[in-house]
């Protein structure tokens, strides 16, 4: 981060709430230090100074939602977060934001593409809101994917993104915050590319706000996957679910972070983060580090984290029933791979999740 | 020519001799009782069959139809005909029952030249199989084992038995942690599946399954090697006095 000249950034005057001393100091704390440790911060500062377009989208024509290149200043705290200063820097960069404003629960779901750089993006559910989001990061060329959502008391949102462009560099940033008994339900489904970053934060703002994550990543030859997650839990009897099934192969990196911090106003809530990894060869690399912070004492939170190959005694009970060794790694990986696709979009995440692997394991990949 | 022929097997795990000698022949349509205490070499006589990694045979042969099985993989000894029903059946989320079923009857044909049976057809006797064993077709979407109980788990293993029908079944304590119905539903297939042009290896610890699948000969193994044969006659002695008046 030292190389940047934040003092060179324009910050626009409705964004403008935080000095260039405050976003210096958070992108030199031990803590952000941390979590661009697999991932050479300065790759994605280079793109975030590139040009960005408007996504493209659709199922923006329903009754409800509304549209525009500005958003209320108000909502200038939310893009700005002290673990993220990157984010910030980005937002302030562009020239535009693209604000999605959803006031009634929607019988279609929105999609947003991602063929370039795209503007940032800020989605809005009002109170009560039901909606879906559907998210196609398919850009193939070095790209950045900035999305906010903010969500109102009591809605929820299923959200399904898939990033399946490998040849480019990718960074997609994706904060969410929830109020009161709002649900986010995330299914990221992912293949990794020359570099991507998915940096993840969600903020349980509300009292019985609920996250779950389901990712399933499949990264092969020397390609790079670094995923970055935190879930704040800021208010009482709040809940987070998150899995993630990694698969590395070839030469290929897998870093896995995922933070849970619960702070001292948020008992009762309720938090569990699940990673596991599997190494297929012995020249992948994994990294996965579940990190807890505890401030309150009436909490259930609990994290696992692994790292392996496939069971013997799985390849076993295969090679015992006639299916050849080879075979019986491809269906087990596959099966570990697909356990955690879900969502409406399952049937086309599986058929392509599947698809990469089987090409990479029969040697069909390039 | 004898189905199986063990003789003068040896076989260790971890470097430690757990089969000191054994010795069991086996001809088309006969069953095999093994019974005997724990730590005897029962379960290793199954996975020695089966190939398991980690057992290593050090001396003896073993052969089905006349044919070495012992330089044989895992896979390569199912195409000739052995099958393990696995007293712990592995749990596996991800893989649905209905694709590890296709992929194991598919690769039976590959091995022998044969065509892949027709989809539609093979869905319906897998449906018919798992209805005759009191396992609903639900199942059949799960991971394979994935959540069943223990007899759902012993069930699906027979279900795999008939499907595959094998020249040589080697069931591993099938009969463990089932309650009474469960048995009989269990006995009743391993009874299908019998029949002249195959042979049963039934490991077991208790006599009652017997009651149900009466075998042709009763063998007790202790300490790697087989003390004692008679016919199922040995098994009710068996459970009225134990293993020790054989030591």
């Amino acid at each position: 981060m030292a190389s940047v000249n934040l003092a060179d950034i324009a910050i626009p005057a409705w964004l403008n709430r935080v000095t260039h001393d405050q976003l210096n100091i958070a992108s030199q704390t031990p803590a952000h230090a941390e979590r661009w440790k697999y991932t050479k911060a300065q790759k994605v500062l280079d793109l975030i100074e590139g040009a960005t377009e408007q996504p493209s989208i659709s199922g923006l024509e329903q009754n409800g939602v509304s549209i525009g290149t500005t958003i209320d200043p108000d909502l200038a705290a939310l893009l700005y977060d002290d673990n993220a200063p990157e984010a910030y820097i980005a937002a302030c960069l562009a020239n535009e934001v693209l604000y999605i404003d959803i006031q009634e629960s929607l019988a279609s779901p929105i999609n947003l593409s991602h063929g370039t750089s795209t503007v940032p993006v800020v989605i809005r559910l009002a109170a009560n809101v039901a909606a879906e989001l559907f998210e196609d990061c398919q850009a193939n060329e070095d790209a950045i994917h900035l999305l906010w959502i903010q969500m109102g008391p009591a809605s929820s949102l299923v959200h399904s993104r898939q990033s399946f462009e490998t040849a480019a560099s990718h960074w997609q940033f994706l904060h969410t915050l929830q109020e009161r008994m709002s649900t986010y339900t995330l299914h990221n489904h992912t293949l990794g590319a020359h570099l991507r970053r998915q940096d993840l934060h969600v903020t349980l703002n509300g009292e019985g706000a609920k996250f779950e994550l389901k990712s399933a990543a499949f990264v092969r030859s020397k390609d790079h996957l670094d995923q970055q997650l935190t879930v704040q839990h800021t208010a009482p009897r709040t809940t987070s679910r998150q899995l993630l099934n990694n698969i590395a192969a070839d030469k290929a990196s897998v870093t896995c972070n995922g933070r849970i911090h619960i702070h001292p106003n948020a008992p009762q809530s309720d938090a569990d983060l699940s990673n596991r990894n599997l190494a297929l060869g012995k020249s992948a690399t994994v990294n996965t580090k579940p990190e807890l912070e505890i401030y309150t004492d009436d909490v259930k939170c609990s994290h696992g984290a692994t790292v392996g190959q496939l069971a013997d005694d799985a390849i076993f009970y295969f090679t015992s029933r006639g299916i050849a060794p080879d075979l019986a790694q491809q269906i087990l990986s596959k099966g570990f791979l697909l356990e955690n696709v879900a969502g409406p979009n399952k049937d086309y995440a599986s058929h392509a999740l599947s698809q990469a692997l089987m090409d990479s394991l029969t040697g069909a990949a390039s | 020519m004898s189905l199986l022929t063990v003789d003068s097997l040896h076989a260790s795990v971890q470097g430690e001799e757990i089969l000191k000698g054994l010795n069991i022949k086996i001809n088309p349509g006969e069953v095999h009782a093994i019974m005997g205490p724990n730590g005897s070499g029962k379960s290793t006589l199954a996975n020695v069959l089966s190939g398991r990694p980690g057992y290593a045979v050090t001396q003896g042969i073993v052969e089905l139809d006349g044919v070495d099985l012992l330089p044989l993989e895992p896979h390569e000894r199912a195409h000739l005909g052995v099958f393990l029903a696995f007293q712990y059946p592995v749990e596996i989320p991800g893989v649905s029952n209905m694709e590890f079923l296709k992929a194991s009857v598919d690769s039976r044909a590959h091995a022998h030249g044969a065509e892949q049976p027709n989809p539609a057809s093979f869905i319906k006797e897998v449906r018919e199989l798992a209805t005759s064993l009191n396992l609903s077709t639900e199942f059949l979407k799960r991971g394979v084992n994935e959540g069943f109980s223990g007899g759902e788990k012993k069930r699906n293993e027979i279900l795999q038995l008939l499907l595959l029908n094998p020249r040589l079944a080697v069931l591993d304590e099938t009969d463990s942690g089932l309650d009474i119905d469960a048995l009989q539903v269990v006995a009743d297939g391993i009874n299908r599946f019998r029949s002249d042009d195959n042979g049963v290896v039934l490991i077991t610890h208790y006599q009652r399954l017997l009651n149900y699948v009466v075998p042709d000969f009763v063998h007790v193994l202790a300490d790697g090697k087989i003390v004692q044969s008679g016919d199922k006659s040995l098994a009710l002695e068996l459970e009225e006095k134990g293993y020790a008046w054989l030591a």
